[in-house]
């Protein structure tokens, strides 16, 4: 089986609105992060792959097999929502062997996959406790769990660390690396840290469109040289806020220490500093979306 | 496939069971057993004494001259309350004829009495309006007897003009007074109707009818709450998009949902019965009468069945259209009209047309029943097949939404027809 996800020309129209405007997108076996404002398209173009949704032009397969074929894209991708929960009067065995049954396994395979996943996950304790039982976290293992019950060759990730504390946060991340060590994982978010932990092949999103493609690190080449820090006056704040995209702001008594990003050596005082995936993704927004990023 | 779907109405049919609308509707269910038929007590099937007429109750006559007397007192009823309705297709139609109309079936009548129009109104008000404390109420048993000159064929030709004039469905029609009227039975008519109630019907099957009389107006409206809720359990979880993709085939999915839910509203009906059916054979022991045990059965199955499947696809089927607990309120219009302007106004005359609940409020009268049998076939198996499209168009709602067609919030996405490929 190709593993790999193609999509050429793709568009998608709510109404009159542009949800995806002629995206082109190659994804091969491995992590893949989808980095994009709210609102970018990135849930609109993982709904198409996860065959929720229609595309209106445009060519889009997954593992050689056209999005169109929805049995066998269904058979083929697992899906984690941005927004999910499950029946909560079911235990989380009971909802993982509905899920089960509605995927096509059968009871033996549900018998031996069920109680591995949920070790996976960190949740074989949890088995008989009801879904509404469970913390925010131990939800999104669960949901991981349940989006790979079936074997899928493609995990599709929507937004799975938004509302999650750091810790459970990093420990998702790792479930997800584990995750695509054979199989393709796209992982959507706005959250540049989970990219950056997890993805090295990346895409950014906004407005429907693709604005880079590429690895992190080439990314981050893109800044590289262009980001700096200086320590200024709290009066002087609003005017570089006007002049340069600023990343951060920390206080200082009665000065300010910002980061910021230039195309050329700003003013004397400003310190040239390592540029990190945030400062390439912001500097990208602002270049190629041609928006002014003020935080 | 099979195997995989008996799972999935198994796990459907515990879902069900872990319900709190569930149980609800069981309390409901019995509730309205226990108030309205509860312990049948059996005290309307004394034996008739000769002599006493009070015991003797009533039968069904088909004699020309009551079908005449009859037929032609309920006509004057008509015109002097002027409130007209027909059951075209089996529901209430409510028509107004005009000034001219009813001038017209004044003239029938007075063709058919030889009695003047002034008469006519002395008579009928004389004959349907008594004084009972402060109250007035009709006598739907008013007859007018006819002219000393009226034959039967000229009877039904003068009929035959007033349907013409109220159009389908109405009282003159000769299918509906060739039925018959109900008259005070003779002592030996009256223990033919005790026989036929002991022997015929076995105790249980008179018992078995009034128990899907009483237990068809529950059910008429009970199951919708199940079925809308059900439909509308997957947005309250969130989990409408972990189900839609999976494998399963949206007619699967819905499929093994709705029987698992018909299953689940049939089992306590049917367990129900059996209250009712020891009690007949405690009653029947005590008369010496082997009872029919398997007399519910039937009634169960083909008379409460397919009132519980047209009224929970009906719900699914608007839940999934909407997103919405609208069925209920359309199901709520529907049982409504039903019971209170449709079969409601024939409760023991068989005439089942078109009314999904089926209404025979009396433990006796076993021949008129079984000459509506086939009617009734007719109408259970419609109900049947009509729940059967609910549930396909349902699932093909249900598919439309799996594919973005409709939004997660049930609204009718707006989308390019024209730039649509697949």
């Amino acid at each position: 089986m190709e593993m790999q996800i193609r999509i050429e020309n793709l568009e998608k129209y709510y109404g009159r609105r542009k949800a995806l405007d002629h995206v082109n997108l190659t994804i091969s076996q491995g992590m893949f992060g989808l980095l994009g404002r709210n609102g970018a398209g990135k849930t609109t173009l993982m709904k198409i792959l996860a065959a929720l949704q229609k595309k209106q032009g445009g060519k889009v397969e997954v593992c050689g097999v056209p999005v169109e074929n929805r049995r066998k894209i269904r058979q083929m991708t697992g899906y984690l929502p941005q927004d999910f929960s499950m029946y909560p009067n079911m235990t989380v065995y009971e909802a993982m062997d509905y899920l089960g049954v509605l995927s096509g396994l059968k009871k033996e395979v549900r018998k031996r996959r069920i109680p591995m996943l949920l070790e996976k996950v960190n949740l074989e304790e949890e088995r008989n406790k009801k879904v509404k039982a469970l913390s925010g976290g131990m939800k999104r293992r669960l949901g991981i769990a349940q989006a790979i019950l079936h074997d899928p060759a493609v995990l599709i990730v929507d937004e799975p660390t938004a509302g999650l504390d750091p810790e459970e946060r990093v420990r998702f991340r790792n479930l997800l690396c584990e995750t695509a060590q054979d199989r393709i994982v796209l992982l959507s978010t706005h959250i540049v840290g989970d990219i950056e932990a997890t993805c090295n092949e990346i895409a950014v999103m906004d407005k429907g469109r693709i604005l880079y493609r590429g690895t992190v690190e080439a990314l981050n080449q893109m800044v590289e040289g262009k980001v700096y820090t200086a320590q200024i006056s709290r009066r002087e704040l609003p005017g570089m806020k006007e002049k340069y995209p600023v990343t951060e702001i920390h206080s200082a008594g009665n000065n300010v220490q910002i980061r910021f990003l230039a195309e050329e050596f700003p003013f004397k005082g400003a310190v040239s500093c390592q540029a990190g995936t945030e400062d390439a993704y912001l500097y990208l927004m602002e270049k190629k979306a041609g928006e002014r990023i003020v935080l | 496939m099979r195997e995989l779907f008996f799972e999935l109405f198994k796990k459907e049919c515990v879902q069900t069971g872990k319900s709190l609308i569930y149980w609800i509707y069981v309390l409901c269910l019995l509730l309205f057993f226990l108030t309205q038929m509860g312990n049948p007590g059996f005290d309307s099937q004394i034996k008739p004494v000769k002599g006493e007429e009070s015991t003797y109750g009533t039968v069904i006559s088909k004699d020309k001259k009551v079908i005449m007397e009859r037929t032609l007192g309920l006509l004057g009823q008509y015109l002097y309350e002027d409130e007209w309705s027909t059951y075209p297709v089996g529901f209430v139609k409510y028509v107004y004829p005009s000034t001219e109309e009813k001038e017209r079936m004044w003239n029938i009548l007075s063709d058919c009495t030889g009695l003047s129009r002034e008469e006519l109104q002395e008579k009928i008000k004389e004959g349907t309006d008594q004084e009972e404390g402060y109250m007035t109420f009709p006598v739907w048993e008013f007859s007018l007897e006819p002219s000393d000159t009226l034959t039967y064929t000229a009877f039904q030709e003068k009929m035959e003009r007033v349907c013409r004039i109220l159009g389908p469905g109405s009282d003159f029609e000769k299918d509906t007074y060739e039925q018959g009227y109900s008259v005070p039975a003779t002592y030996e008519e009256a223990m033919e109707a005790y026989h036929d109630f002991l022997y015929k019907d076995r105790i249980t099957g008179g018992y078995a009818r009034l128990f899907g009389d009483y237990m068809g107006i529950a059910l008429g409206i009970l199951p919708v709450f199940l079925a809308v809720t059900r439909e509308m359990r997957d947005r309250r979880a969130r989990m409408e998009e972990l189900i839609y993709t999976r494998t399963a085939p949206s007619g699967k999915i819905l499929m093994s949902r709705w029987l698992a839910m018909v299953f689940m509203m049939i089992l306590p009906v049917f367990l129900t019965s059996f209250y009712t059916l020891f009690q007949c054979a405690s009653y029947g022991r005590n008369l010496d009468v082997s009872v029919d045990y398997l007399a519910f059965l039937p009634v169960v199955f083909g008379w409460l069945l397919p009132e519980i499947l047209m009224v929970s696809s009906l719900g699914m089927f608007f839940a999934e259209l909407t997103g919405s607990p609208l069925a209920i309120l359309i199901q709520g219009v529907w049982w409504f009209a039903d019971v209170f302007a449709g079969s409601g106004a024939n409760l023991a005359g068989g005439n089942f047309g078109l009314h999904l609940i089926l209404r025979y409020n009396t433990t006796g009268e076993r021949e008129l029943f079984t000459e509506h049998l086939f009617q009734m076939g007719v109408n259970r198996v419609f109900y049947t097949v009509l729940a059967l499209v609910f549930l396909i168009f349902a699932s093909l709602i249900y598919n439309e939404k799996r594919k973005g067609r409709w939004d997660f919030r049930g609204k009718i996405r707006s989308y390019r027809k024209s730039k649509s490929e697949v």
